[in-house]
């Protein structure tokens, strides 16, 4: 079996190490735009199995040249070029997986009911990957990824789902900074200010940013924090997949994440001052997006990862009915940042997604990934891959509510 | 007299409104940068007093010749460039006058009051005045400073105070006057004077709130770092306090302090994609200009200065201040009333000097001219001073 890792960030190295390691594939291609950044990363998995080369995501021309052979492309760039890639893929009959999408094209105002959510630009292709026979894994990452999955498992258990809550909590800091988010900035600001996409009374709905506050008991260390309901992937696909297509229903889905006072205030003073736009402004005739100058001044999460101290936990809470009784679960996976560092040497936030990612590409290797045509991770079998996580140092813990 | 005004901003234009108003000033000179600014100035307030040049205040040399023939230089521009103006006033052979100083050096591109001060002997030689801060504050504050210390027999405090309860309709963030200073004047360790002593605290701490008088009312006040607290300790002998508060909303106040720990208020130029770019600048970008704020800013600005002493013997605390209306003084003179505030001192400064009321030479702070005068001069110009006594 021969994947392809596109994009080497911290996210890509860290699939491309597992998938390396893991002896199902005899050929993990690094592929980047920046060479350099490819080689640093075949030299820290340093396994015969990998090579690198350079392509431009953005390059569709290249990038089917370059996969030509490959068995499975692994995205892991930014989710602007997903839709491109998927077609590249589905040119070239390889299949692909991804671990996010972009959510901000939605342009519903809060309020309001939202025609259609952004995963249908990706499940779309579902019946052309059928057709060619390929497998389009989207969104297999920590959350969306394991988040979706834990659903599953709680609601394989139930005879009717009801809600579904995802819930993302870290209490890391890194000593020296007021502001230093572990995850892309860009992402975070993002994600933060939009409005939340909601399932509730039938419809994919949009909240104000900084909706629905409360304090959640994340388990411990990460401990009691304040969360607030975020756009997110997961909630655009639960309650269609397992609420229609798997049959169980679902009444209600959202996603929340913890955010510490000083994020709210942080982003809240970008917003209204007008620094988290991405529309150019002119400075002394410099042309510059005040989002990118942000960006800029904010530490780069690929330097903090060796001194962010606390832990994070992503789970879901699922309830429902079964044999007429109400049961919900509490599944989650639960991540320190220094051992993860200490004994990996990869921040925990791109290790908890980037190993995910590599579980799926494993099992897809093994077979055990039959279905074809594109689908949320929803729609794996739970069992085996959970299975895996210890492997990986990483765990799956569970707590009937 | 021969006037020539320094830039044809807010300020600048009151200036210029004021003295083609006096009989003492037979031509001013409006220069600036800008050819569009001088002319629009110019347009705006008529007469055949006023003549407009184009100069460029980084340059000695082009600054010389534009000044010759001028009695006086009143420098409407900013600190930046007050050593460069008062070198040219030298060779040109004009009395100099600024509104505002600059420094700290190590933190900002401006000149400090020391390196103004050091050419009180070429000045003095050349038989030249040099006025330095002579706008409202500093400068009718350091008036009032002196105007009250000559009344006490014992001097023990004296405490500037500036507030403003104006809002400004769609902006929670908005500089009355230039934002890239208030930023910077926000964010500077503030220098205060404690028994005796200068001393350096910690920026936007040390909240406090101060009951001005009415229709403003009580504002939360921060010590800010201002050229006032660097000058009236030294020429105002034997008092033991002295400090600067400027009345910051909590939200403006947050919302610095945020922007500081990100970082987005440094000067130094950071690398976005390509380019470099200083985030203060794309900051400051953001913000309304003032200039454009005019219609919009509703509210009072209240500018005094409180001296605590003995007085007859017995102990007195005195607020004197002079407040003016946004809304109002945008009707008559089409600024703000910061910028009204801040232009009348100086038009009377210039008028004094005609008249030869001021004769004294070399570079010198407000406080160590005569203040008998000032407070019915200020009355005649538009802006009432006031005494309040305080429990």
């Amino acid at each position: 079996m021969k994947a392809m890792v596109l994009g080497t960030g911290a996210v890509g190295s860290v699939t491309a190490e597992v998938l390396a390691k893991s002896g199902e594939y005899d050929k993990v291609v690094l592929a980047d735009v920046n060479l350099e950044r490819a080689r640093r990363t075949e030299k820290k998995i340093s396994s015969d199995a990998v090579t690198v080369v350079k392509v431009d995501a953005a390059d569709d021309a290249a990038l089917a040249a370059a996969i030509k052979g490959v068995d499975i492309v692994l995205n892991a760039v930014i989710p602007r070029f997903n839709a491109a890639i998927m077609e590249t893929c589905l040119k070239a009959r390889v299949s692909y997986g991804d671990m996010a999408w972009d959510i901000a094209t939605d342009r519903t105002r809060p309020g309001e009911i939202i025609k259609e959510v952004p995963a249908t630009n990706f499940l779309k292709y579902d019946d052309a990957y059928r057709k060619a026979g390929i497998t389009g894994m989207i969104g297999l990452g920590c959350d969306p990824g394991l988040s979706n999955l834990f659903a599953r498992m709680a609601a394989d258990r139930m005879d009717r789902v009801k809600e579904i809550l995802v819930r993302d909590g870290d209490n890391g800091t890194v000593a020296g900074h007021h502001f230093a988010p572990l995850w892309s900035p860009e992402t975070l600001i993002e994600e933060v200010l939009m409005p939340a996409t909601v399932y509730t009374d039938g419809a994919f709905r949009k909240l104000p940013p900084f909706s629905g506050r409360e304090m959640f008991e994340f388990p411990d260390p990460v401990g009691s924090l304040p969360i607030y309901n975020v756009d997110h992937e997961e909630q655009e696909t639960l309650p269609t997949y397992i609420g229609k297509v798997l049959g169980k229903g679902c009444d209600y889905c959202d996603f929340k994440i913890a955010l510490g006072g000083e994020y709210v205030e942080v982003i809240n003073v970008l917003g209204k001052l007008g620094l988290a736009s991405t529309k150019k402004v002119d400075v002394k005739g410099v042309k510059v997006s005040p989002r990118d100058v942000v960006s800029a001044v904010l530490p780069d999460p690929a330097t903090l990862a060796d001194r962010a101290k606390g832990a994070c936990a992503i789970g879901t809470i699922t309830k429902g009915v079964k044999d007429g009784k109400e049961v919900g679960y509490y599944i989650w996976t639960e991540l320190d940042h220094e051992q993860c560092h200490k004994k990996y040497g990869y921040s925990a936030t791109a290790y908890s997604v980037g190993v995910p990612f590599a579980i799926a590409a494993v099992l897809f290797a093994q077979g055990k990934v039959k279905q074809k045509g594109v689908f949320p991770p929803e729609m794996l079998d739970p069992e085996p891959f959970v299975k895996m996580l210890p492997k990986y140092g990483m765990n799956c813990v569970e707590k009937k509510l | 007299m021969r006037v020539l005004v320094l830039g044809a901003g807010a300020v600048g234009t009151v200036i210029v409104d004021q003295l083609s108003r006096s009989k003492e000033v037979e031509r001013i000179v409006v220069a600036d940068i800008d050819p569009k600014k001088t002319r629009a100035l110019k347009r705006k307030i008529g007469g055949t007093k006023i003549v407009t040049r184009k100069a460029d205040a980084s340059k000695v040399s082009s600054l010389v010749r534009v000044f010759k023939g001028n009695d006086m230089v009143v420098n409407a521009t900013i600190p930046r460039f007050n050593l460069v103006i008062m070198e040219a006033c030298l060779r040109a052979k004009c009395h100099y006058m600024d509104m505002a100083t600059g420094g700290p050096k190590d933190v900002t591109d401006s000149p400090e009051l020391a390196e103004q001060m050091a050419y009180d002997e070429k000045f003095k030689a050349a038989g030249l005045t040099a006025m330095l801060s002579m706008g409202v504050d500093p400068g009718a504050s350091n008036i009032f400073a002196r105007y009250l210390a000559n009344r006490m027999e014992r001097v023990d405090e004296i405490l500037i105070r500036d507030g403003d309860n104006s809002t400004v309709d769609g902006h929670s963030f908005a500089a009355l006057f230039s934002p890239a200073t208030l930023i910077e004047e926000c964010l500077l360790p503030p220098m205060v004077y404690r028994d005796g002593r200068f001393e350096r605290t910690e920026p936007l701490s040390s909240k406090e709130t101060y009951v001005f008088p009415q229709p403003i009312g009580p504002l939360t006040t921060f010590l800010v770092d201002h050229e006032e607290v660097e000058t009236l300790p030294v020429n105002i002998k034997g008092i033991k306090r002295c400090d600067f508060r400027y009345a910051l909303g909590q939200e403006f106040v947050d919302t610095l302090k945020t922007l500081r720990a990100l970082g987005l208020t440094k000067d130094k130029p950071v690398r976005v994609g390509n380019k470099r770019v200083s985030p203060k600048d794309v900051l400051v970008s953001l913000l309304p200009d003032p200039k454009d704020l005019g219609p919009r800013v509703k509210g009072y600005t209240c500018v005094g200065t409180e001296v605590a002493g003995i007085q007859d013997g017995r102990f007195r605390r005195l607020y004197m201040y002079t407040m003016a209306n946004h809304q109002e003084c945008y009707e008559k003179y089409g600024v703000t009333g910061t910028a009204f505030q801040t232009g009348v001192p100086p038009a009377i400064g210039v008028e004094m000097m005609a008249r030869g009321e001021i004769s004294r030479k070399g570079t010198f702070t407000p406080e160590l001219l005569d203040p008998e005068p000032w407070p019915e001069e200020l009355k005649r110009h538009g802006m009432p001073v006031e005494i309040m006594e305080l429990a």
